[in-house]
């Protein structure tokens, strides 16, 4: 590239040409042809999802926007059972962003396509003016064939056990900490969970999530909407972790609603339960048994039961959080 | 015998529900959430003013909470959906590394707060000064909280038995305030923590001084509340705030209640600097009566009807330290 940042006329003719093989250079062997306008997908892909990312900072602990849009959409596609195969790259770019920016993005995009597996089979390229968009915005749709089963709402069982791969809410900490400037000593969870599929590979796991925006409580909600059945989990057995916590206690944020962005729910058989935590710890996750499904609800309802035994109703996010002020 | 006591502190209310305190000691306190959110006690009036200002062209930095707060005209948030420049920090020094990246001729930091957020809008003000910050104003709605307990004290049909005073607060003006009001109201306060042990030690504190007909104040967060409180911090206010009444949402005008930027400094007063368009309240919910615990959240008509989270109709409902916000979000299972 000539210029140190993308300019308006990267969106067209020769500078677009240029820019787009730039990207190319940048992805590597993690993006297929370039030579046609799109591409052929394999017969066997059955699975797809489609996400858009946009985030400030776009840089944070543990990732950028980047990875945290190519971890996204593929463990969206996971999540349903599927081994992610193929995705593709939007990016809408405000002008004047910075080509050494654009290179570490794309460096850590290509690194998480190629822990996946996964290549780049289209994508497209728009630069926009100044001010329209906050820096950078990328779309991402993930296509996948199913591994071994699919994984759906309805499969949900009451009494079935809910399982978390690892303490919730530290990407979500991870990004507000950034935003205000505070030191912290961790990284967000920010990364594709493809190997979650073998390592629930063989057991009655019914459903997955992974709970983004809203976090576990949000997520939990609406499963027990889909499913009708009420979610009950257990203030002590949720996996705590000082950092996140911290965060959330100086911003007055409650952790169960921070996004996670590469920890995962898991819905299973209560006959299972020991033997999947066994398998997943020793494929390096850190799971532990929140709780548990209940019995048929009308409306969506997530119980907490706390350590000094009160039950209380935890509902649905109904706006984005803000830091407390005092 | 049932007593009702009073928090006055957002983060008490929210804490006391999270951990299931509330109902918990159910059977030997009522606990009442008094006017210990700053966003709750904030006028109306004073949300119409800052529209008023933003209209001029006039660049408003603010904590997040407030700008979910309905004015006559709607939120801050909406009137920033529809071009106004209005920008959300989280720690007033922000503002001047925002300014310095985005430079405006007129801008206005909205300090709202008590006094745990006093002593950091004085820094502000101190690097304002410092740096030489040319078209950066202050429109202050920080308030003191002892003047507002002795509000609802001073009410001929006052109901509170007593009261758990506000930890962080209390860190900042120490013992001696409430030790005061203890002695011309002859109530029982407790100063009180956050943690779950914390504030169980401060409920059984307050128990045990209604049973036994103790008045006076317990510290039951020391070492962090020191009988003086935090004298650097209150030297800053004092250097730069004098006090002054100020308009409490559903309590009304208080003497004293209020800190206005003092008279040498008063060319960094949005107030005094700009004209403002400040029409006088006509609250549309009885937010009030629920800050001085004459009704509970629930006994309002709006509640959880056409004022939720989402969309607010009083401040109570906006920010996540108010009573309604809170008694929404933390339903116990039964309820």
């Amino acid at each position: 590239m000539d210029s140190s940042f993308v300019t308006i006329h990267h969106g067209s003719g020769k500078k677009q040409a240029e820019l787009l093989g730039f990207i190319a250079e940048q992805l590597g062997p993690a993006m297929m042809s370039t030579e046609n306008d799109g591409g052929f997908v394999d017969e066997a892909i059955d699975t797809i999802t489609t996400d858009s990312f946009t985030i400030s900072p776009i840089f944070f602990p543990g990732g950028d926007i980047g990875k945290l849009s190519v971890a996204g959409s593929i463990n969206d596609v996971v999540m349903m059972g599927a081994e992610p195969v193929y995705l593709t790259l939007s990016l809408i770019i405000e002008e004047g962003f910075e080509i050494q920016d654009l290179v570490k993005i794309l460096t850590s995009a290509r690194a998480e396509l190629e822990t996946s597996n996964t290549r780049v089979i289209c994508g497209d390229t728009k630069v926009v003016n100044r001010g329209a968009i906050d820096r950078i915005v990328i779309n991402t749709t993930c296509l996948g064939k199913t591994a071994e089963a699919r994984y759906a709402v309805g499969r949900i069982e009451t009494g079935d056990r809910i399982v978390i791969t690892g303490p919730a809410g530290m990407h979500g900490a991870s990004v507000m900490a950034t935003r205000n400037n505070f030191e912290i000593d961790f990284v967000s969870d920010c990364r594709a969970l493809t190997p979650l599929l073998n390592a629930v590979s063989g057991f009655k796991v019914h459903a997955m999530r992974d709970p983004t925006r809203g976090g576990i409580a949000q997520i939990l909600n609406e499963l027990s909407e889909s499913s009708r059945k009420e979610m009950v989990i257990e203030e002590n057995l949720l996996p705590r972790h000082a950092g996140v916590e911290a965060v959330a206690e100086i911003l007055g944020v409650d952790p169960l609603y921070l996004a996670c962005e590469g920890t995962a729910v898991l819905f299973c058989a209560e006959a299972d339960v020991d033997a999947l935590l066994i398998n997943l710890e020793s494929q390096g996750y850190s799971p532990s048994v929140i709780g548990r499904v209940g019995a048929e609800t009308e409306g969506p309802l997530l119980v907490i039961r706390t350590r000094l035994g009160a039950e209380r109703v935890l509902p649905m996010l109904t706006e984005e959080l803000t830091p407390r002020i005092c | 015998m049932i007593y009702r006591v009073m928090e006055v502190c957002g983060t008490h209310t929210h804490a006391l529900m999270r951990f299931g305190l509330k109902h918990l000691y159910s059977e030997s306190l009522e606990l009442m959430s008094g006017p210990g959110c700053p966003v709750c006690v904030t006028s109306q009036s004073d949300i119409d003013a800052l529209f008023s200002m933003c209209d001029q062209g006039i660049r408003l930095y603010s904590f997040g909470d407030l700008l979910k707060v309905p004015g006559s005209k709607g939120t801050l948030r909406e009137l920033r959906a529809q071009g106004g420049d209005v920008r959300e920090i989280y720690n007033p020094l922000q503002v001047l590394k925002d300014i310095a990246k985005d430079p405006t001729e007129r801008a206005l930091f909205v300090a709202i707060g008590f006094e745990t957020t006093a002593p950091l809008v004085a820094s502000l003000v101190e690097e304002i000064l410092k740096q030489r910050v040319s078209g950066l104003y202050i429109y202050s709605l920080l308030k003191f909280i002892p003047p507002a307990m002795e509000a609802l004290l001073d009410e001929d049909d006052c109901l509170i038995d007593g009261f758990i005073c506000p930890g962080h607060v209390s860190v900042i003006i120490g013992e001696k305030p409430f030790e005061q009001l203890a002695a011309k109201h002859e109530r029982p306060f407790v100063i009180a923590g956050f943690e779950e042990a914390v504030l169980r030690k401060a409920l059984d504190a307050l128990c045990g001084m209604l049973k036994d007909n103790r008045k006076g104040v317990e510290n039951a967060y020391s070492p962090l509340v020191r009988p003086d409180g935090n004298p650097v911090a209150l030297e800053k206010i004092s250097r730069y705030f004098d006090t002054c009444t100020a308009e409490w949402r559903g309590i009304g005008q208080l003497s004293g209640s209020g800190l206005r930027l003092k008279e040498r400094y008063r060319y960094l007063d949005a107030e005094s600097v700009f004209a403002v368009d400040k029409p006088a309240s006509r609250d549309p919910c009885p937010c009030g009566e629920v800050l001085t615990g004459k009704i509970r959240p629930e006994g309002c008509s709006h509640f959880g009807t056409d004022c939720v989270p989402g969309s607010p109709i009083g401040p109570c409902m906006v920010s996540s330290e108010g009573a309604c916000h809170a008694e929404f979000l933390y339903r116990h299972r039964s309820a």
